[in-house]
């Protein structure tokens, strides 16, 4: 059995719109969220971001400095280009992990775990951090299910939306 | 005991998770016995095999031995599976292919005459060549049917996918947008809308509808 891939998965669009609406949100003072539990998850974007459109058209990537608030970001969004891959800091009281996102496989690339903890044995360091694996992948699966909710709500063309595009409109205004 | 030849879990890398499609065998054993039944196979000194795949343990990467303190935590299992590969090198099969074209009189041999030639050259350079060995780690949370797997390639996603339904029985499903947004046990109108879900138009004008001029303007 071959596994999904993007061009096997009907709706792996879905994984690119989860990095724009983290992107909106992360700029328009919603970048935190709130998770079952009471557990609060911050989520912002860092140095690396890819955008890409259909497979004929050529990625673009952007590195280094804050990519995601750059001329060239807005330029390709504004020619319907979305973030394919996009590298994430997610902060918890827990700790923080630093990792890229491939938006349409949802694979996690380069993760960077928190610190480990002090004074562990072999034994328990191993579980720590396989732990810290496990709890990224459960962290980001929360969050993607809140954005699942709005994008699938019918409030979502109603009013996520429209704020969205006017967030794009306000950075491509900022252009000219 | 471990003695101290485990490495320490990996604090960066790349991962890949699946959803488990059936349960695994409660017990250790059985877990430690459908390791060791597909467990990794040396092709160090093969003449014909070119690629081996099976399962090791954290700390013997020959796959000779799995021990239950390695493999079965308190909360996960660890183990990884190993892929060799054996190629003759591209430069080595050219100047043999042309030592042996030259040996039987500089004629050029047709498609069927040359692949004869590179398979007498591999049975014969084989054994010599040391394989390529790539060792995935993998790590699965049995309570909740899932498996990381810490490596991207294709060939180690249909490697692991294909090793794990023979060792286990069960098949690995890729945790992808579509298959996590099934996962959620969403209610069932939003999964009706899942169903026949277009990408949305980020960009306004070239949606048909006008953009509104201000984030006031689309709050209203």
């Amino acid at each position: 059995m071959s596994p999904p891939s993007p061009e096997t998965d009907p709706r792996a669009f879905l994984g690119e719109e989860f990095l724009t609406w983290l992107w909106w949100r992360s700029e328009t003072g919603e970048a935190e969220y709130e998770l079952p539990g009471g557990i609060r998850v911050g989520v912002t974007l860092d140095d690396y971001l890819s955008l890409g459109g259909s497979a004929e058209e050529t990625d673009q990537t952007l590195r280094r400095g804050l990519p995601s608030r750059s001329v060239e970001a807005t330029a390709a969004l504004c020619t319907g280009k979305r973030p394919t891959r996009a590298r994430l800091i997610l902060a918890t009281p827990e700790g923080e992990w630093n990792f890229t996102l491939d938006g349409s496989r949802m694979d996690f690339l380069s993760v960077k775990l928190p610190e480990d903890e002090e004074d562990l044995d072999p034994q328990a360091l191993n579980e720590w951090r396989m732990a810290g694996f496990d709890r990224l992948v459960e962290l980001v699966d929360g969050i993607y299910r809140i954005f699942l909710e709005d994008r699938l709500s019918p409030s979502f063309r109603d009013r996520t939306l429209p704020r969205m595009r006017a967030w794009l409109q306000a950075r491509r205004r900022a252009l000219a | 005991m471990t003695d101290g030849r485990l490495d320490p879990f990996r604090r960066n890398g790349s991962l890949v998770r699946y959803f488990l499609d059936g349960e695994l065998p409660a017990s250790d054993e059985d877990i430690l016995l459908g390791l060791h039944e597909h467990r990794f196979r040396s092709i160090e000194r093969a003449a014909g095999e070119v690629t081996s795949v099976g399962w090791v343990s954290p700390g013997d990467p020959s796959g000779n031995e799995f021990l239950r303190e390695e493999i079965c935590l308190p909360s996960f299992l660890r183990f990884r599976m190993r892929i060799d590969r054996k190629r003759v090198p591209p430069v080595w099969m050219r100047i043999h292919m042309e030592a042996e074209i030259k040996a039987r009189g500089g004629r050029r041999p047709g498609p069927k005459e040359r692949r004869e030639i590179r398979a007498d050259i591999e049975e014969k350079l084989l054994p010599r060549v040391l394989p390529t060995v790539r060792l995935a780690e993998i790590s699965v949370d049995r309570s909740k049917g899932r498996l990381l797997l810490f490596g991207t390639s294709i060939s180690v996603r249909d490697e692991c996918c294909a090793l794990f339904h023979k060792t286990f029985g069960i098949r690995l499903r890729e945790a992808g947008p579509s298959e996590l947004a099934e996962s959620f046990s969403l209610p069932r109108e939003r999964l009706a809308v899942l169903a026949d879900l277009r990408p949305c138009e980020l960009h306004p004008w070239n949606s048909g509808s006008p953009a509104p001029s201000s984030p006031r303007e689309a709050e209203a």
